[in-house]
């Protein structure tokens, strides 16, 4: 089915996009940096090297890295891609998208805690603190979704989403921004963490997979690549506009991603990376955006249409 | 429906029958007669439930009792599987964890009786419908689970607890009494169905019976602000207890609640706000202060409060659907409570029942001590992550489709277009989303600071995986947690028939639609697990041609690190707590002496419920201040007693010997 | 022969006034035992086998017999033989004795003036133990004289009893034999408790209860 095609493409393009971000960063720079194509390069060094396994690691550290890539891919079926839809749909599918990605957060943060390591541990408890904040905030999204749609799963929500009054527009915006800020948030992206730092005490991402090696960092780092494909994909579905043909369409959609994935590099050049306490601040932004978005649509659009 | 009643009894005999046995064939003699008492009662109970005909039947008791009806409906059937299982289960547990109070034959008797009592008379709590006798299987309940919170009754903060427990439940129970006395006035008799009818008459006054019966029923439940006992009573009292208490005993709070809904029918919608937003902060305050803790039963106890606020939210969501006539939404709400109530027995009674492998292992509570112990029992601690996961409502396990209906039930009911109802709704769901990843936390915490890692402190003796009775209820429930995660439609089945009390107008069409939900919902998490397997076998493959050798843990060099240097249980919740300071706040008493060189310090923190804060302790203080005036009644010595015996004595013979002439 | 009999019972409660030696006490716990069956013998009625066992066992045999020797057997064994002095002083205590005595005869009087039914001499000097008994256990230290002054109280609410029918209602009965259960055994055994913790059997330990 073409949906299986696209959705194979999707997985196995992951790694380019992240190749993109590096490349802006490294333009921005003066560099030249390394080609599009190194994240795979690196993926395939990764996959045939051996692992060091350290004996306070128990059977949560061997299984942990492939359930999140399962739970990655599972995650993408539900996603709609702009024209094609979504592979599984069903009413209130979104909750299994977040839940499933909540199953992946809690076995690596439990894989962190496996090691016995106190970095580890003090990346997994920032990150299930920073998860609250993105988490409800991303339900108060969906739920103003839900709210000005009157539908119930991804898919007919997306289709629904298309027509221009001033205040749809703004929606869009202030869900674009949302989402963005819960990419730079879940990707493990500036100003909320470093990707490119090894000092523990201001890692977040990077220390819960310090201690995996081989195959296993493999899975990982591709589960993450995986991830953040999975919200620029919802990204680009509030910026792709519908009525236009499939050919163009996909090809908007395409370019939309790269211009999301662009951007997120670009301010990875620009901005450094926030205090620890400033982060939740942050996050709050999110929160504070659906909020409006779903007091925007509360009050404007179901005064005036309804 | 005699075969039932006399399942039921059968408990009750066999706590007393375990009296008379030698100490060693105490338990068994008590699975036996559990056993057959769950035997008996679960063909009348699953009958009822799969064709939704209610059994009854009637019993004439004295004066002031009178003739009383035992009913099995739905309702009933539903709560009384959920008893059966856990008294059941409860019984087999305890063969394996009473060993450690070997020797005290006395207590173990106390104990099975006791537990005998408990497991009878909630059941014939849900099942009796008549007010006296409902209040008496009420406080039967009650003073049994007394007995057996204060097992342990040679340590003096068990004793206290207990006596906190008790005077709480009182409380509550007071509050039931003045409402069943209210409406049997009312209604001019003592059966639930005169009820009814009185609820229909006096329209104005439900609202208030409503608020009477729930805060009576909330007591026993652990809502806000009337939970303060259960984090006191579940560490007190022995694990089994503690499982039992939390995995079915608060539930007959919630059926309280349910048959009250039931009797009352017509709802209005400031009940049904009022119900979600109380179910809403409980279930905020109950896991955030679950993260705080570091003895982990009292997190246990914290956690069960927060899953009955789900499950009042989800009572308010079918409320909500009930008032504006949205059936879908309604049934959702049903269905969504049920299924997390069911659900938070199995996974709860797991959580505890791995508690309690550990405790007697090792014979503390405190996370802080604790590490490492997947090394010594892996059993249980696969067992107990799969229940932690499940209660962190993650998929494929059951947590998530009780807390999947909940949320369907308020994305459906933007549909009924009132603004309130929306806000209601966005408040739900924002506040579900908030109370799942704090629980995210509070598990991985749980479960990751206890048994992975390296253990903290030198543990005396070394753990050892435990015998087949501790094991064997927790692998049931597990395999119970399994298939309602992955096939709900079998278990949605029996539920179905409760829900379609509530709402009446329940149709088949809403059923088809339902169970095509469910069957993609199946296919669904069949194709997730089919992922994570091949993406598994092809790790598996790969790890074939390359080496794999083993080295320590990563620490950046250092070579002096030690197990101590890990995440404790505070300093993991410490940026959460920091966020929430104000919800949760920290007291934290230092002792550090200002010298030239350091001497002895120490830091003692600890989290405090404002639950408390604001409501109990102002409470108290001022019913101190004023039973202190009175204080001087009491001096202590038995003459003074006496002599009030005496003046009031002959003041009644002067009065009516003199006064009548 | 009825009313000597009452006389007899109300009389011994003055001795028991006047009296310090334990054994005393004991003795006339089982003279009014025997007083009370006597009683109630005269005033049967019917014969109702199941019921005369009955009575004949509460009043000969528990209060006349066992309960004496076995209040006995714990002053012998405890050692104690004197009771200390009490609150008020042995002369004013006589003194409200007698006051109670009449009081008793008075409440007698009144009674009989009520259409009421009751027996009046039974309703007096029922009276004037229950008063009485009380009395004493205010006035006195030991704690196994408050356990005799309880048996006296009881004795009295069974006279209260006879005084309103001829047999006395089952419940009644029992309530008092509750009474009697309750009252000595738990008495008893804490009474050896409290001799092993506390050195002594004096009250004003019992104030550490308090709250």
């Amino acid at each position: 089915m073409i949906k299986t095609i696209i959705v194979l493409i999707t997985i196995l393009s992951a790694p380019l996009f992240i190749g993109i971000i590096n490349k802006t960063k490294a333009i921005w720079a003066g560099r030249q940096g390394a080609s599009v194509f190194q994240p795979y390069f690196d993926l395939i060094k990764l996959l045939r090297k051996g692992e060091t396994v350290s004996p306070t690691t128990s059977f949560v550290s061997e299984i942990a890295p492939s359930i999140n890539v399962a739970a990655m891919i599972f995650a993408l079926l539900f996603i709609p891609f702009p024209f094609v839809g979504s592979v599984l749909k069903f009413s209130g599918d979104f909750v299994l998208f977040a839940y499933s990605l909540g199953l992946a957060k809690f076995f690596l943060v439990i894989a962190a805690l496996d090691t016995g390591s106190s970095f580890e541990g003090m990346g997994a408890n920032r990150e299930v603190t920073f998860s609250t904040i993105v988490e409800t905030a991303f339900f108060i999204l969906l739920g103003t979704l839900a709210f000005i749609t009157n539908r119930t799963s991804f898919e007919s929500m997306f289709a629904m989403l298309n027509y221009s009054s001033f205040y749809t527009l703004l929606i869009k915006l202030l869900f674009v921004i949302s989402l963005f800020i819960m990419l730079l948030a879940e990707g493990s992206r500036l100003p909320v963490d470093d990707p490119n730092t090894h000092l523990e005490l201001t890692m977040i991402h990077e220390v819960m997979i310090l201690d995996y090696s081989g195959i296993n960092l493999a899975f990982m780092v591709f589960a993450s690549n995986i991830k953040m494909l999975l919200i620029s994909i919802l990204i680009a579905n509030f910026l792709v506009p519908l009525n236009l043909g499939i050919a163009v369409g996909i090809a908007l959609c395409v370019l939309t991603l790269i211009l999301i994935y662009l951007s997120v590099g670009l301010i990875e050049s620009l901005i450094a990376r926030s205090r620890m306490s400033h982060i939740p601040q942050f996050l709050f932004l999110m929160t504070a955006l659906s909020l409006t978005s779903f007091a925007i649509v509360a009050f404007f659009i179901h005064g005036v249409i309804k | 429906m005699n075969l039932f009643l006399i399942g039921a009894v059968f408990f009750l005999l066999g706590g007393i029958a375990s009296v008379f046995a030698n100490e060693y064939n105490k338990s068994i003699i008590y699975i036996i007669f559990s056993a057959v008492a769950a035997f008996l009662t679960s063909f009348v109970v699953f009958s009822v439930l799969i064709t939704g005909n209610s059994m009854q039947t009637e019993i004439q008791l004295g004066e002031p009792i009178g003739k009383s009806l035992l009913v099995l409906d739905p309702l009933s059937s539903f709560f009384a599987l959920i008893i059966i299982a856990g008294s059941f289960l409860a019984s087999v547990y305890s063969a394996g964890y009473m060993e450690m109070y070997k020797g005290e034959t006395a207590k173990l008797s106390t104990y099975h009786l006791f537990l005998g009592l408990m497991s009878t008379s909630m059941i014939f709590v849900v099942i009796v419908q008549n007010a006296i006798l409902f209040l008496i299987s009420w406080e039967l309940m009650s003073i049994a689970s007394f007995f057996l919170v204060t097992f342990e009754s040679n340590k003096p903060d068990v004793r206290k607890a207990g006596i906190y427990y008790f005077t709480s439940m009182q409380i509550g129970v007071a509050f039931l009494i003045a409402g069943f006395a209210w409406i049997s006035s009312l209604s001019g008799s003592l059966d639930f169905n005169s009820f009814k009818e009185a609820f229909t008459n006096y329209p104005a006054l439900s609202d208030f019976f409503f608020a009477l019966f729930f805060i009576g029923f909330g007591t026993k439940a652990g809502f806000v602000p009337m939970h303060t006992w259960l984090p006191r009573a579940h560490p007190a009292a022995p694990t089994s207890v503690s499982a039992l208490m939390s995995g079915v005993m608060i539930k007959t709070g919630i059926y309280g609640i349910l048959r009250i809904i039931f009797l009352i029918n017509e709802i209005h919608p400031a009940v049904a706000f009022s119900v979600l937003i109380v179910g809403l902060i409980t279930a905020t305050i109950g896991i955030a202060n679950a993260i705080s803790q570091n003895d982990f039963k009292k997190l246990l106890a914290y956690s069960s409060i927060e899953n009955i606020g789900i499950i009042g939210l989800g009572i308010g969501i079918g409320l909500i659907g009930k008032s504006y006539g949205n059936n879908l939404v309604a049934s959702f709400g049903f269905l969504g409570a049920l299924l997390h109530t069911f659900n938070h027995f199995t996974f709860k009674t797991v959580l505890f029942y791995g508690a309690g492998v550990v405790y007697s292992q090792t014979h503390t509570r405190n996370i802080d001590k604790l590490g490492g112990l997947i090394k010594y029992i892996p059993q249980t601690s696969l067992l107990f992550l799969i229940a932690a996961l499940a209660i962190s409502g993650l998929p494929i396990l059951s947590g998530f489709i009780g807390e999947f209906f909940i949320y369907s039930g308020m994305i459906k009911s933007f549909a009924i277009g009132n603004i309130g109802v929306s806000i209601a709704a966005i408040i739900g769901i924002s506040g579900l989303a908030f109370i799942g990843s704090m629980a995210m936390i509070t598990f991985t915490k749980l479960f990751g600071l206890t048994f992975l890692g390296n253990t903290r402190s030198d543990l005396h003796s070394q753990p050892n995986e435990s015998d087949m009775f501790l094991t064997l209820p927790m692998v049931i429930l597990t395999i119970l947690i399994f298939l309602v995660g992955i096939s709900p439609f079998v278990f949605v089945t029996f539920i179905i028939q409760v829900v379609v009390l509530f709402v009446p107008q329940f149709s088949m069409n809403y059923y088809i639609e339902f169970l095509s939900l469910l069957n993609t919902i199946t296919i669904s998490i069949s194709i997730f697990i089919l992922l994570i397997v091949i993406i598994y076998s092809i790790r598996r493959l790969l790890l074939r041609k390359v080496k794999r050798t083993e080295f320590k843990t990563w620490d950046c060099g250092y070579q002096g690190g030690t197990s101590r240097m890990q995440y404790t249980s505070s300093s993991y919740a410490q940026p959460f707590m920091q966020l929430i300071a104000e919800l949760v706040p920290q007291k934290i008493n230092i002792q550090k002496e200002k010298v030239l060189f350091p001497k002895e310090a120490s830091l003692y923190s600890s989290s405090q419920d404002i639950s408390e804060g604001f409501f109990i302790q102002p409470v108290i203080s001022a019913l101190k201040k004023f039973m202190n005036l009175f204080s001087w009644i009491q001096s202590g010595r038995m003459q003074q007693y006496i002599i009030y015996g005496l003046l009031f004595l002959l003041a009644l013979l002067i009065w009516i010997l003199g006064v009548e002439l | 022969m009825n009313d000597i009999l009452i006389i007899l019972l109300g009389t011994s409660i003055l001795y028991v006034f006047s009296v310090s030696r334990l054994e005393a006490y004991v003795k006339t716990l089982a003279l009014q035992g025997i007083l009370l069956f006597l009683l109630v013998i005269m005033d049967i009625k019917e014969i109702n086998w199941l019921n005369i066992t009955f009575l004949i066992f509460e009043t000969l045999i528990l209060k006349g017999i066992i309960i004496p020797y076995f209040l006995l057997t714990v002053i012998r064994r405890n050692e104690i033989s004197r009771e200390i002095d009490p609150y008020i002083s042995q002369f004013y205590s006589i003194l409200i004795g007698s006051i109670i005595f009449i009081f008793g005869f008075l409440a007698a009087f009144w009674a009989s003036r009520l259409d009421a039914g009751i027996k009046p001499l039974y309703f007096g000097i029922s009276i004037v133990m229950i008063i009485a008994s009380l009395f004493l256990i205010i006035n006195r230290k030991r704690i196994i004289t408050h356990i005799l002054c309880y048996m006296i109280l009881e004795n009295g609410i069974f006279l209260l009893s006879l005084s309103v029918a001829n047999e006395m209602p089952m419940l009644v009965n029992l309530g008092v034999l509750l009474d009697l259960f309750v009252g000595i055994f738990l008495f008893a055994i804490f009474f050896n408790k409290i001799q092993e913790m506390y050195d002594g059997n004096k009250i004003d330990v019992l104030t550490e209860l308090k709250d």
